[in-house]
């Protein structure tokens, strides 16, 4: 197993440079994660530009830092404010809030700071018991790869929004903005314009930005003027013992649960949270204190949570598919500092491999160290009027889009890619699937044509051998899936008797 | 006659602009090739996407169709299942599995008044004549006049602020960058400016 290399990377990582990194990612995450509507996806795009310069260990752990820092701002303000930063911290709103109202606001910020780090200690422990079988992946040949890449694209199109037509509109988007630039077959220049600037290609930061930050920014913006609540103290900071006997077995199942949620497509954070929520509930003896204040209530969704964040980067790392937005973006970052996420990671770059995997324990770490004690500070980041961080995250983006390439034509696409986003939000079209058409669709045509290549145009290429028929059965199964999942989802609605959270989520 | 509510109008506008860029995506990509001699051409994944774009804004038109035929009157149609972002409506956590938005989407946009349209708009075109500005007026003019329009019309903040704020904002950015991170921003190409510094 691969505890030895764990070990190695923790020894990468703890050093001066990357743990400074790791702590200065947590602290920009946990700034923007606080922010009303800024979830991690747009909190990682946001800060992308923050990582140029750096090598690409130190790179990633920092996004990975702000990762963490951003869903952990998400949970301050779901205890503090009654405001879940993403949909996954809408099951702390329920309990954490209601202890932050009887005055245990900083208990509840410290058992979802210990049940985060349980979670992702647990996710990480998966990691690297899962991480060997990656080895297997390197026998893939082009048209298995193509497979997987289209398998990616499946899931995750199948998977996202509630509508299969605007998912798919979304991915052929990403997949057609993909095709743009020098073709790498046969040389030929699509849909360029004659402008040299897109000759490689539309840059993936920008449009991340775009359609992740910009549009977020639109999106408040029209809303006018946000009147942020008040948030309640933090009062008392330590746990009674009491507190931490509690948490301690609703972490370890929330663990075990958000672990296994985040091998599925699409990373459904807030229906692990929930599921966590309603295991939790069910098997308490104290079941009529959920939604008033149970510490259960906190510790499983969140311990759930950080476990799904660690396993939903296993797909990532072992088959180099991407399966949720944020993750697609941290795909795209590897990419950028020129490191191929999935099995040749390990094979090639088995040092930054470990040492990143390593970083997601440590940032944990430094959250559970740092940003309990710091709550009031970041709170304090609300206090200041919303027009003027909206200003400043404007300029922000300005100048970081300009940095990737030194060239005015990056915040033009940064600008495009923001109102589309803006757009497809008003109606309701997902955005993680076009950012994943436009960081697949390359895999997606390198592999194909280079199948075809090798077989002499042969289509049969892509049947032989039991791994392509099985990745093909499972392509055709989650397409099929995908298509009458709304189907059976108002169909569950309409019978369903069990009611998990409608009561509180309902106040 | 039935007339459309704005969000409907959209989603019609939205559905009918991606046929038709499909088909056009579909249209130029099949002009570079679809084939060639060692198996597909430049064309081809152009062609299969504006191909997928096209099916979608189709099968997106059925479906406001098929709304517009079965809806009673309704506030805001369309795709009215998704009215309510999904884990707010969920009752079960499998029929919040199954009915989930991926939850890295940001939440859903209510949709904008004309004061909101306004906002966006002037936000949107702000940033475009920053970025066509640029390389004529430099980094810290252009970053003024943008922070300015959007603090003193966006956020309706008092002139002199605005103007405070965004000269601060620029300068304060324009030595963050160039003396802390070390990139280099672009100054005036017009004369006047550029002896000035700006």
């Amino acid at each position: 197993m691969g505890f030895d290399q764990l070990l190695g990377g923790l020894a990468t990582v703890f050093t001066p440079e990357h743990l400074l990194f790791a702590l200065l990612g947590c602290v920009l995450g946990m700034l923007v994660g606080v922010l009303p509507g800024f979830g991690p996806a747009a909190a990682v795009s946001l800060l992308i530009p923050v990582t140029f310069g750096l090598d690409a260990t130190s790179a990633i752990i920092m996004l990975a830092a702000i990762l963490y820092g951003a869903a952990y701002g998400g949970t301050t303000t779901a205890v503090l404010l009654r405001i879940p930063g993403e949909a996954s911290s809408i099951a702390t709103t329920l309990d954490g809030y209601q202890m932050a109202k009887k005055g245990r606001g900083g208990p509840a910020l410290v058992i979802a700071a210990l049940a985060s780090f349980v979670g992702g200690l647990i996710g990480v422990i998966g990691f690297v018991v899962v991480a060997p079988f990656s080895r297997l992946a390197l026998e893939f040949g082009a048209p298995e790869l193509f497979l997987v890449s289209l398998l990616g694209f499946a899931l995750i199109t199948s998977f996202a929004g509630s509508n299969p037509a605007k998912a798919l509109l979304s991915a052929a988007a990403g997949l057609a903005i993909a095709t743009v630039g020098v073709d790498s077959g046969v040389g030929i220049a699509r849909f360029t314009f004659d402008m040299p600037e897109l000759f490689d290609g539309v840059g993936l930061v920008a449009v991340v930005m775009g359609v992740f930050g910009l549009s977020e920014v639109l999106g408040q913006a029209q809303k006018g003027p946000l009147g942020v609540p008040s948030p309640l103290k933090v009062a008392r900071l330590l746990p009674t013992r009491t507190d931490l006997q509690r948490s301690a077995l609703p972490s370890l199942r929330g663990s075990v649960i958000g672990f296994f949620m985040g091998l599925l497509p699409g990373s459904p954070g807030a229906a692990t949270s929930l599921a966590s929520y309603a295991a939790e509930k069910k098997l308490s003896r104290r079941r009529s204190e959920f939604g008033k204040g149970a510490v259960e209530g906190i510790a499983g969704p969140e311990a759930a949570n950080n476990a799904l964040a660690v396993s939903s980067m296993i797909p990532l790392f072992t088959l180099g598919i991407p399966t949720s937005a944020t993750v697609a973006i941290m795909a795209g970052a590897f990419t950028m500092n020129g490191l191929i996420p999935g099995p040749l990671l390990f094979r090639d770059n088995p040092d930054v491999a470990w040492a990143i995997i390593a970083s997601l324990i440590v940032g944990n770490l430094i959250l559970l160290i740092l940003n309990v004690p710091l709550a009031r500070v970041w709170i304090a980041v609300l206090k200041v009027p919303f027009h003027y961080l909206m200003a400043a995250i404007l300029a922000f983006m300005f100048l970081g889009t300009y940095s990737i390439n030194g060239s005015p034509f990056d915040i033009l696409i940064m600008l495009g890619a923001g109102v589309l986003g803006y757009v497809f939000q008003l109606v309701k079209v997902p955005l993680t699937p076009l950012v994943l058409g436009l960081i697949l669709g390359p895999m997606l045509e390198e592999n194909f044509q280079r199948s075809l290549a090798l077989s002499l145009g042969d289509y049969g290429v892509f049947m032989e051998g039991p791994i392509s028929l099985t990745l093909i059965g499972v392509i055709v199964v989650a397409i099929l899936f995908g298509a009458v999942r709304p189907l059976i989802a108002s169909m569950l609605k309409k019978k369903s008797h069990i009611p998990v959270a409608p009561k509180e989520l309902a106040k | 006659m039935q007339t459309l509510n704005a969000p409907v109008a959209l989603e019609w506008t939205v559905a009918s602009a991606a046929l038709a860029g499909g088909l056009a995506v579909a249209g130029v990509g099949a002009g570079y090739g679809l084939t060639n001699t060692s198996g597909v051409g430049a064309g081809f994944f152009p062609t299969v996407a504006g191909t997928l774009m096209a099916l979608a804004g189709v099968l997106w038109i059925l479906q406001l169709l098929a709304a517009r035929r079965t809806a009673e009157p309704v506030p805001v149609a369309g795709d009215v299942r998704e009215s309510v972002p999904p884990h707010h409506e969920s009752e079960s956590a499998l029929v919040s599995l199954l009915d989930d938005d991926n939850s890295d989407e940001p939440d859903v946009a209510d949709f904008p008044d004309h004061q909101g349209w306004a906002r966006v708009g002037i936000i949107v075109g702000s940033i475009l004549l920053a970025a066509l500005l640029l390389p004529f007026l430099g980094y810290t003019v252009v970053m003024t006049l943008q922070l300015g329009t959007i603090l003193y019309f966006v956020s309706k903040r008092k002139l002199w602020i605005s103007v405070a704020v965004a000269i601060g904002a620029a300068l304060a950015s324009r030595l963050v960058f160039e003396v802390w991170l070390g990139t280099a921003l672009p100054t005036a190409s017009i004369e006047f400016l550029a002896g000035l510094g700006l």
